[in-house]
């Protein structure tokens, strides 16, 4: 059956009615953009503590964010009592390692057990209570709870039932009386004192995606919680016009909203440039979940070349195991396991010489029945797009686990060897993207607040991605119900509101005018060839300084041009405006790592970047800055310092 | 139509996947439950009451297979493009099947997902 949208005739009319440009005015005292793993909870510790808050979401929350279609594991759990690394012996062990952490990283980690008792509360049920896995070595039989990956330390959990983690939230948040919940609603620009960047946040302006509706709202604080551009990356140096979402491991929505308002707002970015290929943000990589691999949901499978020959396995200091068992153990000379996983297969060699033939198929058969339903049951079938477009699609093709191996990609031979990275995707060399890294975030201080005051941050968007980010959301939610409950309401300033408004609709008012040829993803492609040119493997001043001014030009001629014929198009359109914000910032970032390098900053030092009135403002802030007064000398301190306001019984 | 036909028509080209998607409609009870659990707005609901909704954006699925699932009467399937459709191989026959490939074994796997 083709769809015969594609087949012409009369367009079918846009199924909700259109109210463009209607106004609803709404005024609360915590707003908070975003509802995924971190707004959710921001959200619902927020309204625990008294305060009216708003939700918006431009999805339906049940199913948004990264975390909307699955979760597996819930990982940087290293406040469950059971966890051998404690925070602060993480934060101490891991303070000179490649990997940014920072009191950020702390907070989620310490508040990420709670948060899970939290879940708990909502409804999760992730422990194994119909004692499938009894007596397994990932299970402790007194508490039912499964662990993953690294069965010694214990610091991630697997859930059981994580595929609905969104819908529990969702009900947990509908069942507060002071919450407000908007859906479909894209907020496209931070509201501030006097109409100016760099004052206090008053409220947010956004518009349905039904209706076309035009929103104000009125807040005293704003909690940010879109997604993590930096992260994921969006597409911003490629994408595949005619299935773009495909090859993306988190949200396809996740188009730097966030961070493009938050730099409009004068927002300070926590920055470490780190370009590279791309890692899970290509669209021409293999379903996520749904390839033989080793690693993540399938970690610890049984990988053999083309011959049957089983591939050998290294723990993540790279010495040789020789057992099956020793797959889910740290290595002998490591603290913890960490990123630092075993990998089968570590010389590339045994590939290039024909002592391992490709392509590799992975073989559950060969596990124990407890790895097995491990993997392909409890974490691909629980883990985000896998319950119905893996496990079960798979299942109903004829693949079987307990007697089929499923291929993984072929891919160079140094691919398979590099870490986890590449094999686990399975995006061909020939079209891997390339990524910036450069952005961590927004910076924030121990209360989550950014430079600008009254706006907050939480999740990915503060650098804060994966599992705990709900624990992160928790923690600014009080943070920013606190500063609600004491700061005086600011009114918005009617001439900002009224130009962002034109601003919005411009792309509507567009339709019927014979030039505006130019659709959405055209304006797409445009940015990416700016960035593959300008921004790509070889960059230096001058042709960052060329690309800024390419995004100028494209501005100032094709983005009039762009068209909007519904409220969807209209989403799209405004995203891709976005998109052109956050390749400015990278831009911007490389200019200023430039600048760095000339200034004789140490690499150690972290780079902030802010936009202040449309002037680029830079400044060196020295690392660790969050452990330097005014701040407490520790983690521990700071943290608990930061939750005295919050009333007993109330802790998440 | 058959090679007989007399008539073409000016269209415009398919979109490249064309069936992310797709709803059988003698099963759809037109509920609209896919459209709500879909965040790219690839399924939209059918301005006509009472009809199946309609798939307008199948270049936009996400794959997340959530309308597959929301859907009360088993009338929507989600389908891979042809350049997502990898093998698996048959430990104790050496056979290679391609997930929704032209021999595609019976279904011999039935344990559910674990967890609700």
């Amino acid at each position: 059956m083709i769809n015969e949208l594609n087949y012409g005739s009369i367009p079918p009319e846009w199924p909700f009615d259109v109210r463009y440009g209607k106004e609803n005015r709404i005024i609360t005292d915590v707003l908070v953009i975003g509802a995924g793993m971190a707004g959710s909870m921001a959200a619902l510790m927020a309204a625990r503590r008294g305060v009216r808050v708003a939700v918006v979401d431009k999805a339906p929350i049940d199913v948004s964010g990264s975390g909307g279609a699955g979760l597996d594991h819930y990982g940087g759990c290293n406040s469950n009592p059971d966890c051998a690394v404690s925070p602060e012996q993480y934060m101490e062990l891991m303070k000179d390692s490649p990997f940014s952490v920072d009191h950020r990283k702390y907070i989620s980690m310490k508040g990420a057990w709670d948060n899970l008792m939290e879940l708990q509360r909502l409804g999760l049920r992730f422990r194994d209570e119909d004692d499938e896995f009894a007596g397994a070595p990932f299970r402790d039989d007194k508490t039912k709870i499964m662990y993953a990956y690294d069965y010694k330390t214990k610091d991630t959990i697997r859930l059981r039932g994580g595929a609905n983690i969104k819908k529990y939230m969702r009900a947990g948040l509908a069942k507060e009386i002071n919450v407000s919940l908007y859906e479909r609603v894209m907020i496209t620009r931070l509201l501030t004192e006097g109409g100016k960047s760099g004052t206090r946040v008053n409220g947010a302006v956004g518009f349905s995606e039904e209706t076309g509706e035009f929103n104000v709202f009125s807040a005293k604080a704003v909690i940010l919680c879109t997604a993590g551009v930096s992260m994921q990356g969006t597409g911003t140096w490629t994408f595949n016009s005619e299935m773009f979402a495909n090859g993306f491991k988190s949200d396809p929505r996740n188009t730097g909203d966030g961070l493009a308002m938050a730099w409009r707002a004068g927002a300070e970015m926590n920055s470490e440039e780190q370009f590279g290929h791309a890692l899970s943000v290509s669209p021409f990589g293999w379903p996520w979940y749904g390839i033989g691999n080793a690693d993540n949901t399938w970690h610890g499978c049984t990988i053999v070349d083309n011959n049957g020959k089983e591939v050998p396995w290294v723990d993540g200091l790279m010495s040789p195991i020789d057992t099956v068992e020793e797959r889910w153990l740290p290595g002998k000379d490591q603290a913890f396991m960490g990123f630092m996983r075993p990998i089968p297969l570590f010389d590339k060699t045994l590939i290039e010489s024909g002592e391992y033939e490709l392509p590799f198929w992975a073989d559950l058969s060969a596990l124990p029945e407890h790895e097995r339903r491990g993997i392909w049951g409890l974490m691909v079938g629980n883990e985000g797009r896998t319950r119905i477009a893996i496990y079960n699609y798979y299942n109903k093709a004829g693949f079987n686990p307990e007697t089929d191996m499923l291929q993984c990609p072929v891919m160079t031979p140094e691919s398979f060897t590099n870490r986890r990275k590449d094999w686990f995707q399975g995006e061909p060399n020939m079209a891997r993207a390339w990524k910036a890294d450069t952005l961590r975030g927004l910076a924030v201080d121990w209360s989550q607040q950014t430079n600008v005051p009254g706006l907050f941050a939480a999740g990915a968007e503060a650098g804060q991605a994966g599992a705990t980010a709900g624990a992160a959301g928790a923690y600014a939610g009080n943070r920013a119900a606190e500063f609600a409950m004491e700061a005086e309401r600011i009114p918005l300033d009617a001439a900002q509101v009224k130009a962002e408004k034109t601003r919005v609709y411009a792309p509507v008012r567009r339709v019927g005018d014979r030039n505006a040829r130019i659709g959405w993803k055209e304006l797409w492609m445009g940015l990416n060839r700016v960035m593959q040119q300008d921004c790509g493997e070889f960059r230096t001043e001058a042709t960052l300084k060329h690309g800024l001014m390419w995004l100028e030009s494209i501005r100032e001629k094709e983005m009039h041009l762009t068209f909007a014929r519904n409220p969807h198009e209209l989403a799209r359109v405004l995203e891709c405006e976005n998109r052109y914000i956050i390749a400015e910032i990278y831009l911007h970032l490389g200019l200023a790592n430039i600048e760095a390098e000339r200034a004789g900053v140490p690499r150690s030092m972290k780079l902030f970047t802010k936009l202040v009135d449309g002037e680029r403002y830079l400044t060196f802030k020295e690392d660790e800055w969050w452990l330097k007064p005014p701040y407490a000398p520790t983690y521990l301190e700071n943290y608990l310092r930061y939750r005295a306001k919050e009333p007993k019984g109330l802790e998440v | 139509m058959s090679e007989t036909q007399k008539k073409a028509y000016l269209v415009p080209n398919a979109i490249a996947p064309g069936q992310t998607v797709t709803i059988d409609p003698e099963r759809c009870i037109a509920c609209n439950k896919c459209t709500t659990k879909c965040r790219m707005q690839t399924v939209l609901p059918n301005p006509e009451r009472g009809k199946p909704p309609l798939v307008v954006y199948p270049d936009e699925c996400w794959f997340c297979g959530l309308c597959v699932e929301a859907c009360p009467t088993s009338a929507i399937e989600m389908h891979y493009p042809i350049n997502q459709r990898l093998f698996f191989k048959r430990k104790t026959t050496g056979e290679i099947f391609r997930i929704d490939g032209p021999n595609s074994p019976p279904q011999s796997y039935f344990e559910p997902p674990i967890g609700k």
